[in-house]
């Protein structure tokens, strides 16, 4: 069954059916959201109110996109209006929930390292620059899909992905004391 | 190829987006641009980095679709509760009632039009033989007097029955009828209504009440639970699809902040979402396809199981 398959039943009032769609989406939106927000606490809170939003204006769903890229964009949003509540609020990945692959302490410390530099410079970027990060680095949005989450053109989509990089690659570089992009 | 060009085949590059003459001529680029060939390097080293930190998620919480979907179960009670088309029919109702209890209160004057009003209002009491103002004041009196007020369920049914002709009129499928004083109390136990003289309340079970039903649950809630609010959902045909009942210990008002209350619900929907259930809350599935919710934030999990054990077994049906 598709998404839309479900959608549809949900609006002939078979509400319970939601549920397979929060299955099916529950780990990408609370990625999407503890990537933008930092800590697991508050991505689950706000991928919970992504849930609830996205049911409550279900109603809206135009069936012309897919489900998945009007989920994310009510994902997005829902992500914005934290950040903006919570500006002074900074989020840091908390150090002990990190977790590597590495064999030795000494290699999981230094994989614990680069893992926060990471993390560190992503909060450099903008708001619609870490959402459009993290929608085509870890949700894998093509151009096209985030185009639609963000209602611009792909073209324009791509540019920002393309913008966002090159900052991102910027700072991750300067950090490091190298050279320069 | 510029160093402008070059940066933007390598971001494209990492996406492998690059058809091989393209790739070609960024490697001529590199290969002359020492500079680039040192940001390529970083770029690579970078996004293994970066694939790395996006896949570090930690997994969602295993009961994270049940926490979603009970707030979904409770927007929608709210919403329901908050509506404008319910809240103007309550309205109605209740003018209705209060002119009904009103009109016999007032002096009776022979062949003017208050007279055959007020006649009209009196055929929407229980009483209907003893049709005089004092017969009929008697019960709205009494009700002015008591703060836990036991409501007659014949009040609020589309077409009551008069408590004098229920005497006299054999139903064979009931239990033997207790005497008057008894039947009092027996008939308003299950039907209690916390705060009756609360408009909302009084108003919502006249629209939606369901008192077979509501009989057939009402016994198997704890002792000092009275109904506080009950609704129903209706299909496109106008048949019930769904009842929602409120209990709360007694005294107490419902309000967005108490959350005493026991929920239990029945739905024709059999597809529960998760059977992941909290502590709070039992969602089983009955004979009959209906779909049995017990909810509270008050009484224990053993308490909510035999409530919703004890439910399953009493034969429940929404017709």
């Amino acid at each position: 069954m598709t998404d839309e398959d479900i959608v549809r039943l949900v609006l002939k009032g078979k509400q319970e059916r939601f549920g397979l769609l929060v299955e099916r989406y529950q780990q990408k939106i609370f990625g999407l959201c503890y990537k933008i927000l930092g800590n697991q606490q508050d991505g689950e809170d706000a991928a919970q109110e992504v849930f609830l939003k996205a049911y409550q204006k279900l109603g809206t769903f135009n069936f012309e996109a897919k489900f998945s890229t009007w989920l994310y964009r009510v994902g997005a949003n829902t992500c914005y209006d934290y950040l903006r509540k919570n500006k002074e609020k900074t989020q840091d990945v908390e150090w002990e929930k990190l977790e590597v692959k590495a064999e030795g302490p000494e290699e999981k410390f230094q994989q614990k390292e680069s893992l926060l530099e990471i993390e560190r410079a992503v909060k450099t970027l903008s708001a619609e620059q870490q959402t459009i990060v993290t929608l085509h680095l870890f949700n894998g949005l093509a151009y096209e899909d985030i185009a639609q989450v963000l209602q611009i053109t792909p073209e324009a989509a791509k540019m920002r992905y393309y913008r966002a990089r090159i900052a991102l690659q910027k700072e991750l570089t300067t950090r490091r004391g190298k050279v320069g992009a | 190829m510029n160093c402008e060009q070059a940066l933007e085949y390598l971001i494209r590059k990492m996406d492998n987006d690059l058809n091989h003459l393209e790739e070609k001529d960024l490697a001529q680029h590199l290969a002359l641009c020492s500079h680039c060939a040192l940001v390529a390097e970083e770029f690579e080293e970078s996004q293994k980095d970066l694939a790395g930190y996006f896949q570090d998620i930690p997994i969602v919480s295993p009961d994270f679709t049940n926490k979603v979907m009970s707030k979904i179960r409770e927007d929608k009670k709210e919403n329901l509760w908050r509506s404008p088309i319910l809240k103007a029919a309550c309205f109605l109702v209740t003018l209705g009632i209060i002119t009904a209890l009103a009109l016999p209160l007032l002096p009776k004057q022979s062949n003017s039009p208050k007279e055959s009003i007020s006649q009209i209002a009196q055929t929407q009491l229980p009483s209907k033989e003893e049709n005089t103002p004092a017969a009929i004041s008697e019960p709205v009196a009494e009700e002015q007097k008591v703060e836990q007020t036991t409501i007659d369920r014949a009040i609020f049914k589309e077409n009551p029955t008069p408590k004098a002709k229920q005497q006299e009129i054999p139903v064979p499928e009931e239990e033997p009828r207790p005497s008057p004083a008894k039947e009092e109390n027996s008939v308003s136990e299950p039907i209690q209504v916390a705060q009756a003289k609360t408009g909302n309340m009084t108003m919502m079970r006249t629209l939606v009440a369901a008192p077979s039903l509501v009989d057939q649950i009402s016994p198997h809630v704890p002792e000092g639970y009275v109904l506080a609010k009950e609704a129903q959902e209706k299909d496109e045909d106008g048949q019930t699809k769904a009842i929602h009942l409120y209990y709360l210990p007694n005294g107490e008002e419902l309000t967005e902040a108490n959350q005493n209350y026991l929920y239990i619900s029945l739905d024709q929907e059999n597809t529960t979402a998760s059977k992941q259930q909290g502590d709070k809350e039992v969602i089983q599935s009955l004979e009959n396809g209906l779909v049995l919710t017990v909810r509270s934030e008050k009484l224990e999990p053993l308490q909510l199981a035999k409530i919703a054990n004890s439910l399953l077994t009493a034969n429940l049906s929404l017709r």
